[in-house]
């Protein structure tokens, strides 16, 4: 006789069975819960992260364009640049290398500054010479700045194989005389 | 009466109409106006624009002007004088002002001053001069230094006409403050007409020069 000949066998089946279904069925919901749970969370968590991103970009965006505003008509780099083109003197260049990079420090979060003529070729800057090589945005951003009324434009530009946002702008002489950069790498 | 007077008059105009016409006809052979029209790249009209005839004179007589600052603004923006001419700077704000210029053909510095500043300055070289405040971003000022006192600015349709000029004149030169680049020079082109100039300027966009608003330092 076997088991499920029997009517207890088979009651012993059907509720089994019943049970089997309904820790089932309570795995499948809960399983789905907390998978929506987890899925919700890493989304908040990721919309978390992208907007504290972005706040901290806009304020060293922020930071970055007030500080090139303030170089753009600073009158004693603007008369050591005028020495620069009378003379092409040596020592008046390194003079203004050496006030890029006062500038980098008070602006915090720059992590390189750059002048350049108004036809868009570097004069000076205050990166490696390796890294100098490698950056040439200049000519687009130029144009995107000339033709903004405020005279200012911004990109993320590779520089070395990483991502930089930088901020162009003329130096005011009071006409513009020649164009500033400064940027900062966006995975520091 | 009436008619003896009417008729002593028509005939000493006709008179005076036969000696003159000579003249006339020698002054027209030396004597043209050219009259110059300058749009930008989209061909609107620029009014401002200053055209000058492309000449060396020597010995011109200098000028005496004044660029005033007033309402923390130059006045007037663009100034044109004769190579050898004197600038006066006086500033009629209540705050100081340090008027500069970093231009090739003028470099100088008058520190912060309020009234008449010491000396006028002399532009004793042609070109092109921008003026500044080092303590006020925004205001700005041109000066341009001719070797002639032909020259004429562009009214509102964007027209200048250059009077009483040699019939010889053909090159001239166009410039305003926001050209980019060095003044554009036009001569006619074969079978072009040499008293009616078309020119294009390409302009940077009008950069915003205007002071900040007073709010008067009020706490809130």
């Amino acid at each position: 006789m076997s088991f499920f000949s029997s009517f207890r066998g088979r009651l012993v089946a059907v509720l089994f069975a019943l049970l089997l279904g309904t820790q089932a069925a309570t795995y499948v919901l809960i399983s789905d819960a907390a998978s929506k749970d987890a899925r919700g969370q890493v989304r908040e968590r990721m919309d978390e992260t992208t907007r504290t991103f972005q706040e901290s970009m806009a304020r060293r965006a922020s930071e970055l364009r007030l500080g090139v505003r303030l170089l753009s008509s600073d009158y004693a780099f603007a008369s050591t640049f005028s020495r620069l083109r009378e003379s092409k003197d040596p020592v008046t260049l390194e003079t203004l290398r050496s006030a890029l990079q006062n500038y980098q420090s008070r602006i915090g979060t720059a992590s390189f500054l750059r002048l350049s003529s108004l036809d868009g070729e570097r004069i000076v800057d205050t990166l490696a010479a390796s890294f100098s090589e490698s950056l040439s945005f200049e000519k687009s951003l130029i144009e995107a700045a000339e033709n903004s009324e405020a005279l200012e434009a911004s990109s993320v530009e590779e520089l070395d194989g990483s991502l930089h946002f930088v901020v162009m702008r003329p130096l005011l002489m009071p006409e513009p005389s020649a164009w500033i950069a400064v940027g900062f790498p966006l995975d520091a | 009466m009436k008619t003896i007077l009417s008729n002593s008059a028509s005939t000493l105009a006709f008179r005076l109409l036969w000696l003159t016409t000579p003249v006339g006809f020698l002054s027209c052979a030396w004597a043209a106006d050219i009259q110059v029209k300058v749009a930008d790249q989209r061909g609107r009209p620029i009014e401002g624009a200053v055209v000058w005839v492309d000449e060396s004179a020597k010995n011109l007589p200098p000028l005496d002007v004044e660029i005033s600052q007033k309402n923390r603004q130059f006045h007037p923006e663009v100034t044109v004088i004769p190579v050898g001419s004197k600038v006066r700077f006086p500033n009629r704000d209540s705050v100081q002002h340090h008027v500069y210029s970093f231009s090739p053909a003028k470099s100088f510095d008058i520190p912060l001053y309020i009234g008449e500043a010491a000396n006028p300055v002399i532009f004793g070289r042609p070109g092109i001069v921008t003026i500044g405040c080092n303590i006020h971003d925004w205001m700005s000022a041109s000066i341009l230094i001719l070797e002639t006192t032909k020259f004429a600015k562009t009214n509102a349709t964007g027209i200048a006409t250059l009077k009483d000029l040699p019939a010889s004149t053909r090159a001239l030169k166009i410039w305003h403050p926001r050209l980019r680049g060095d003044p554009v020079a036009w001569t006619p082109e074969q079978g072009e007409s040499a008293s009616q100039a078309a020119v294009t300027l390409t302009l940077r966009p009008a950069f915003p020069r205007t002071p900040p608003q007073d709010e008067g330092g009020t706490y809130r």
